[in-house]
């Protein structure tokens, strides 16, 4: 077999191995952040219990359209019809509510000729609601207050809104769950509605870790770039140190695809050691990041979590850069000819 | 111009120095633009935010927002916008709502909009850079749920809003929309932001002489019986470090009767409670006034009704005629009134030793609606209204329901008792019974079953106390009625809750907005950790990238070096040479690394993909990345340079000059090069 003793030079591997690992340390302390920040995530989600789902169709709730006879769960839920109505020359929403089992603990149906108000700008008196599609006289005396819906949303009687909104016959603009699970939701999603938990802030921070991940993604392009440059000065400095050896190899008869093959090797193995030692600093790093924090900061809950995925990714992007930036010099230690190295 | 010319290190080395410290300047920028990402919520660098004292979040913080009113009347201020946060996730992105009153936002933010101003509070705008990623425009509608708690509201995108602050990637909606969205109660805000002359306000924040307020001015029953004894109290604080000495008085007006005149000694940072008991003489409403004199005068307000002994009357609210019906007349005590006379249609009904009547609906009472009302010699009168109807309307079943809730007093203060008072009838021919459930801001509040005859009425009272301040609706069946629960205290004014209840020095700071991110329980020294050590990270990770390419020159001048050291040069001389050399690489080096490091982070930038939390991390290109940047760039090069110079300083002259290598201790075997066993 046709091969150079593959580390002659241990100060200069040594040196590279270190350098390398440092990118991708690099690489995995900078995913460790954010698969810390996922994991604290998740814990800020346990302290906010999610307490249900709204379901619609289409865009949004003015829109939507859902039949309830149509609807498969056996979770109990409240379907709600909303309509924007004109009251004196004013826009203003009015919505009904069929609550048949309490899902939302509070009776919200007014007396047969009355409506409730909300309790911002409150409507009084005898009121005249029009819509493109109906018209409705009702009396407005009190108010509702409800945690559920905007405070300026006017409460109505369901057959009252029919009048306005005829569609709304057989039909809701949408449905409040009282309790949700994973297997809701799919099913849910699976009868083509939109679903959203009802606590906005878990969605939030589950959204927002991932801006998070997606950013230190480019946390990948400046390691790479420095391994890169790393293998290729190292590469480099090993061709001109080993001109000789490739002289000889020639004048032996080695053809340039085993000269190249040599370096290749010698650039591969490189990389994959770098990025092995790269991935226990990181660990090493990233564990130390977590202590200092917890020490230094009252109230850390910080942490910096290595997993299989980014130890993969940082050991791939590696390795591919590495194999990249030995590119040039290995073609150029397989252009010289004998008499160019030897000189 | 003479060429600068080197011997060791060529200047090809710039170009990889120049890669490197790009990536080296791009990372900076980036790093310094996350750190500073949570400043984005303030908005503009010459708007203040304030935030409740002592508060952990911007979840947490509660203000009054009726102090963003009252900041504009002192004024210190010109502009101030009252906000509330909330959260949520549109098409996977975070979101951060912010509940505005549109008119003082745009004030505050200097925005420029596209569009219209939101008319109901169903409308909103949002922030252009938002619109950009959620490929929003005008008319779109976007379904919302509670931040913390169910609930459901939509908001219509009716303008787009172009900000040079953090804004640009909100959505704002009306405060209404935003409370249903947070459950923060009416008239409250998260924070408040505003402009104008902070300076004055922050000057009156000096905390080297003493600084005297008062505050939580509180008599203990906001309406009480006459020659009843109640307590007075009031906090005095000395925010100011320095001891001293204050005047306070506090004085019953109108009757003028001073409650309080003394001084007081006031360790510096301190607030110490004066209490005293005292006894209205006089009917009638009452201002309690307290003073306090010095550099910084003040009197703080509040009031009290005294009232005589007083009657209620409790009577159904319709009754069919040719029916008895019976009426009770309860004092303020609630004990029934014997002898009172009770009128209705021109009778008089006398109560008896229970405090009721029984009266007969009789011919003589047409169907119509009735006043009645109850008197009784030293008691101020009590009015009630009843219907008579129809006999023939009279429902053949039992028809229970609630027909009236009262609140006394519908207006209380922290911890003071509130009776709720809910009037059932009976109005069908049957009896029957009937579950009255009542509910507060939502949550069961109170349940009792009743049993009633036909037309029967009962009056269900329950006592309650409230620990913290603002409205409180309680409904019961489609009634409902809104109690209102009052701070201890009152202030006049009102910049003094700026003072005392807002803030100590620290409240008007712009770095409060960080808290945003505290929302996350991710602090600022947490991020900062985390950013040092990427940066440090980074400077590494450059050091070595650059150290290489100068380790790769000195290799390939290895032979200079050796005929340098054969000559007489020390291994100090070559360090300082190599150090020179690397300096005048780093000065072209580093200019074209920090410029293609803008560049780079501004590309990196414009992708719209740098986003944290629902805000766009803004690359900086600062005097502070300059510094960072440029001595970074440069103690790179020129470390990157020693630790090169350092790896060869130190070698034998004849071997760098002959090209051997220290480590290469094992001569190349021709069979072994070959791989010829």
């Amino acid at each position: 077999m046709l091969a150079l003793d593959l580390f002659r030079y241990t100060a200069r591997l040594k040196v590279l191995t270190f350098a390398i690992g440092i990118c991708v340390a690099f690489i995995i302390g900078s995913f460790a952040f954010a698969n810390g920040l996922s994991i604290t995530v998740e814990g800020i989600g346990d302290k906010f219990v999610s307490e249900g789902a709204l379901a619609y169709q289409g865009p949004d709730l003015e829109a939507s359209l859902v039949d309830p006879s149509q609807l498969l769960t056996d979770h109990i839920y409240a379907s709600v019809a909303i309509c924007v109505a004109s009251v004196n020359g004013s826009e203003r929403t009015f919505f009904a509510v069929n609550d048949p089992l309490s899902t939302l603990g509070q009776n919200l149906v007014p007396l047969p000729g009355e409506m409730l108000s909300g309790l911002v700008d409150p409507l009084s008196g005898s009121v005249n609601l029009t819509t493109d599609e109906g018209s409705a006289r009702l009396f407005a005396n009190h108010t509702y207050s409800s945690t559920k819906f905007p405070a300026y949303w006017n409460l109505m009687r369901w057959d009252d809104l029919v009048k306005l909104r005829p569609e709304m016959a057989f039909n809701a603009s949408f449905m409040i769950f009282a309790s949700s699970d994973g297997e809701l939701l799919s099913s849910l999603r699976s009868q083509g509605l939109t679903v959203q938990e009802m606590t906005g802030i878990l969605n939030y921070f589950a959204a927002g870790s991932r801006e998070v991940t997606a950013d230190l993604w480019l946390i990948i392009i400046p390691s790479s770039f420095i391994v890169a440059l790393l293998v290729y000065s190292a590469v480099s400095m090993e061709v001109k140190d080993r001109a000789r050896d490739i002289a000889i190899l020639k004048a032996m008869g080695s053809n340039n695809r085993q000269i190249r093959g040599i370096f290749f090797f010698q650039a591969l193995m490189l990389s994959v050691l770098g990025a092995l030692v790269g991935i226990l600093i990181g660990v090493i790093v990233s564990y130390g990041i977590s202590t200092s924090s917890s020490t230094l900061v009252s109230n850390s809950i910080f942490m910096l979590k290595v997993t299989e995925t980014s130890m993969m990714v940082a050991f791939v992007s590696t390795v591919i850069a590495g194999v990249l930036g030995s590119v040039y010099p290995i073609f150029n230690a397989a252009r010289q000819t004998v008499r160019e190295a030897l000189r | 111009m003479k060429s600068v010319t080197t011997l060791l290190i060529r200047k090809r080395v710039i170009v990889a120095a120049s890669l490197s410290l790009i990536i080296f300047s791009a990372t900076i920028s980036v790093l310094i633009g996350i750190g500073t990402a949570p400043g984005t919520v303030i908005g503009n660098p010459d708007v203040y935010v304030i935030t409740s004292e002592d508060t952990d979040s911007l979840l947490s913080s509660r203000l009054d927002a009726d102090l963003s009113d009252l900041l504009l009347e002192n004024g210190f201020v010109t502009n101030s916008s009252p906000e509330i946060f909330a959260f949520a996730e549109i098409g996977g992105s975070a979101i951060i709502i912010r509940g505005v009153d549109f008119q003082a936002f745009m004030e505050v933010e200097g925005a420029r909009l596209s569009g219209a101003m939101p008319s109901n509070p169903s409308q909103g705008l949002i922030g252009s850079r938002l619109a950009d990623r959620i490929h929003a425009e005008i008319g779109d509608r976007y379904p919302l749920v509670g931040s913390f708690s169910p609930s459901v509201s939509e908001v219509e995108i009716v303008g787009i809003i172009t900000s040079s602050s953090g804004v640009e990637d909100e959505l704002m909606v009306s405060l209404p929309l935003s409370r249903c969205l947070t459950g923060i109660a009416t008239n409250s805000v998260s924070i408040i932001r505003v402009l104008g002359d902070t300076a004055q306000l922050e000057k009156m924040f000096g905390k080297d002489v003493p600084r005297f307020s008062i505050y939580d001015l509180a008599v203990a029953n906001r309406i009480l019986g006459i020659g009843r004894t109640t307590e007075v109290s009031l906090n005095l604080k000395n925010w100011g470090d320095a001891n001293g000495t204050a005047h306070v008085m506090i004085m019953d007006m109108p009757d003028n009767i001073t409650i309080i005149d003394s001084d007081y000694f006031i360790n510096g940072s301190t607030t110490i409670a004066l209490t005293t008991n005292y006894t209205f003489s006089s009917i009638g409403n009452h201002t309690v006034k307290a003073y306090i004199s010095g550099a910084f005068p003040q009197n703080i307000s509040t009031n009290v009704t005294v009232k005589g002994p007083f009657l209620s009357l409790v009577v159904p609210s319709e009754i069919p005629q040719y029916h008895y019906f019976t009426t009770i007349v309860v004092n303020e005590t609630l004990k029934a009134v014997v002898g009172a006379t009770v009128s209705i249609g021109g009778f008089d009904f006398v109560t008896n030793a229970s405090g009721s009547c029984l009266i007969n609906a009789n011919a003589s009472l047409e169907p119509r609606n009735y006043t009645i009302s109850a008197s009784s010699p030293g008691y101020e009168s009590a009015i009630g209204h009843i219907e008579i109807i129809n006999s023939s309307l009279l429902p053949p079943n039992a028809t229970i329901r609630v027909y009236d809730i009262v609140l006394t007093p519908d207006v209380v203060k922290v911890n003071e008792k509130c009776m709720f008072a809910y009037y059932v009838q009976n109005f069908g021919n049957s009896t029957g019974s009937f579950q009255v459930s009542s509910y507060l801001d939502g949550a069961l509040f109170t349940q009792n079953t009743v049993n009633l005859a036909p037309l029967k009425t009962r009056v269900l009272f329950y006592n309650a106390s409230f620990s913290s301040a603002g409205e409180k609706t309680i409904t019961c069946g489609q009634l409902s009625a809104t109690l209102t629960v009052e701070a201890h205290f009152e202030l006049n004014p009102a910049l003094i809750r700026l003072l005392v209840l807002y803030g100590g020095s620290g409240t008007l700071d712009p770095s409060r907005a960080e808290l945003i991110y505290d929302t996350a329980k991710i602090s600022e020294a947490n991020i900062l950790i985390v950013l040092v050590s990427l940066g440090v990270l980074s400077g590494m990770l450059v050091t070595l990238g650059v150290s290489i390419s100068f380790m790769r020159e000195i290799n390939d001048n290895l032979k200079i070096i050796g005929i340098l050291r054969s000559l007489g040069a020390s291994s100090k001389q070559l360090l300082g040479l190599m150090f020179k050399e690397a300096f005048l690489m780093s000065l072209p080096a580093a200019a074209v690394g920090i410029v293609g490091g803008v560049v780079l982070a501004f590309l990196i930038s414009n992708t719209g993909n740098l986003i944290a939390f629902g805000h766009f991390i803004q690359p900086v290109f600062d005097p502070s990345f300059l510094i960072a940047a440029t001595a970074g760039s440069i103690a790179i090069c020129v470390g990157s340079g020693l630790i090169a110079g350092l790896s060869v300083s130190r070698k034998g002259s004849i071997g760098m000059i002959r090209g051997l290598k220290d480590d290469a201790v094992t001569q190349v075997d021709l069979k072994e090069l070959l791989g010829d066993e």
